[in-house]
């Protein structure tokens, strides 16, 4: 009897193990699945230039003392990258921005914008090796496209119209705003919903143009 | 089964619980210490000058607590001192959401997660899980009853990581239903 008690709940302790594993796997992929569709537009807000619109033009001064002209006609688009020194998540994805510079560098300039002292600035530009950029300290800029939460991007092209623009929080979420600029959709949920008002053309005109 | 025994089993499997989220949180630190300078800053609690020194200290707290439950001997001092870690934390956190402060993600390692009262319940719940470490020594136990402890040890701490997988898959889902209202 005794031995039976100690055969069966060996078995089911390794039965426990093994679901919870399983669980465990199924979560993350979840987990994965969600970080992959919520990217870009999941944080777009309606304020600010929508895609599509012309930005407003800024020129600005950089903390190296060049000019820095941001939504005029230019022969480069541009991806204005909003960040902070204290931002964890903006430290962890320059390394991203230095290869979208590296690898899109032959149609895409890269502008780096905050706000704040001066010199902490300095010491993040050089404590992370980012002379490489231009990097602008402008509160209008940041105001002008209702940044409220960071790491964020705005993708303008070479005519300074707005392409693309989200919250970033991963590699694979910058490289949707290249997809973005691409396909003309400004995001996975404005591709979804696309989508959804081609096929459920049954629907009602007035329930599709009801908007809160 | 007396009380005492029970504890006992209890004291293992909290140990061994303690012993991998301990592990866990500390390799999630030095896994990108930079990053957990920012977690850090982010709770707007120390002055800049601090945070680094913090850091570490927080690190070495994590690193020592985790040796001395592993030690017999101070197994339950350092089961006291985690609870108190623990509690440091909660009290971190319950300031930044008095403060409205709740964009920001916890750093306590696994999925990102931003901080909620969940949080709270979470690290009272492990804080129970703990105590019967540190109100009951385990000297008496065989060798049986330790393999068992450990196990459940081991179990707990599998489903905690799924627990925890699970609130940020949560999160996610939230973010994207009030990414839909908006549109």
């Amino acid at each position: 009897m005794i031995n039976t008690l100690i055969f069966v709940v060996s078995i089911l302790s390794i039965l426990v193990i093994a679901l919870l594993i399983m669980v465990f796997a199924m979560a993350r992929q979840i987990g994965i699945l969600f970080e992959r569709i919520t990217p870009v537009g999941a944080m777009i807000n309606d304020a600010g230039p929508k895609i599509g619109d012309a930005s407003p033009v800024f020129n600005l001064v950089s903390l190296m003392g060049n000019e820095v002209v941001i939504g005029s006609k230019r022969p480069h688009s541009t991806l204005v990258f909003f960040l902070s020194p204290t931002c964890p998540i903006c430290n962890k994805l320059l390394p991203a921005i230095k290869s979208v510079q590296s690898s899109e560098g032959r149609w895409l300039d890269v502008v780096l914008a905050s706000d704040g002292e001066a010199d902490k600035h300095i010491d993040f530009i050089n404590k992370h090796g980012l002379a490489d950029f231009p990097y602008v300290l402008s509160q209008p800029l940041g105001t002008a496209y209702r940044v409220s939460r960071l790491p964020f991007a705005v993708l303008l092209d070479a005519d300074g119209v707005v392409r693309a623009k989200g919250l970033i929080n991963s590699r694979e979420q910058l490289d949707s705003l290249f997809n973005a600029a691409d396909t003309g959709y400004g995001s996975i949920q404005d591709y979804v919903s696309q989508q959804s008002l081609m096929s459920d053309s049954f629907q009602p005109l007035t329930k599709r143009t009801v908007k809160p | 089964m007396e009380l005492t025994a029970l504890l006992s089993l209890g004291s293992v499997a909290g140990t061994t619980f303690l012993v991998l989220l301990l592990l866990g949180a500390m390799l999630h630190k030095l896994g990108d210490i930079e990053r957990f300078y920012g977690f850090l800053a982010n709770y707007q609690l120390l002055p800049e000058a601090l945070v680094k020194v913090s850091a570490h200290l927080l690190i070495l707290a994590e690193g020592l607590i985790m040796a001395m439950l592993l030690i017999p001997a101070l197994n339950q001092l350092g089961a006291w001192m985690a609870i108190a870690l623990l509690m440091l934390y909660a009290t971190a956190i319950t300031i930044n959401l008095l403060r409205g402060n709740v964009h920001i993600e916890c750093g306590c390692g696994g999925p990102a997660i931003h901080l909620s009262y969940g949080l709270l319940l979470r690290n009272l719940l492990i804080a129970l899980v703990a105590l019967p470490s540190a109100i009951s020594s385990h000297t008496q136990l065989n060798f049986i009853d330790a393999g068992i402890g450990i196990l459940c040890g081991v179990i707990l701490c599998l489903v905690y990581t799924v627990a925890e997988q699970l609130i940020a898959n949560f999160s996610h889902a939230q973010t994207l239903s009030q990414a839909k209202s908006f549109n």
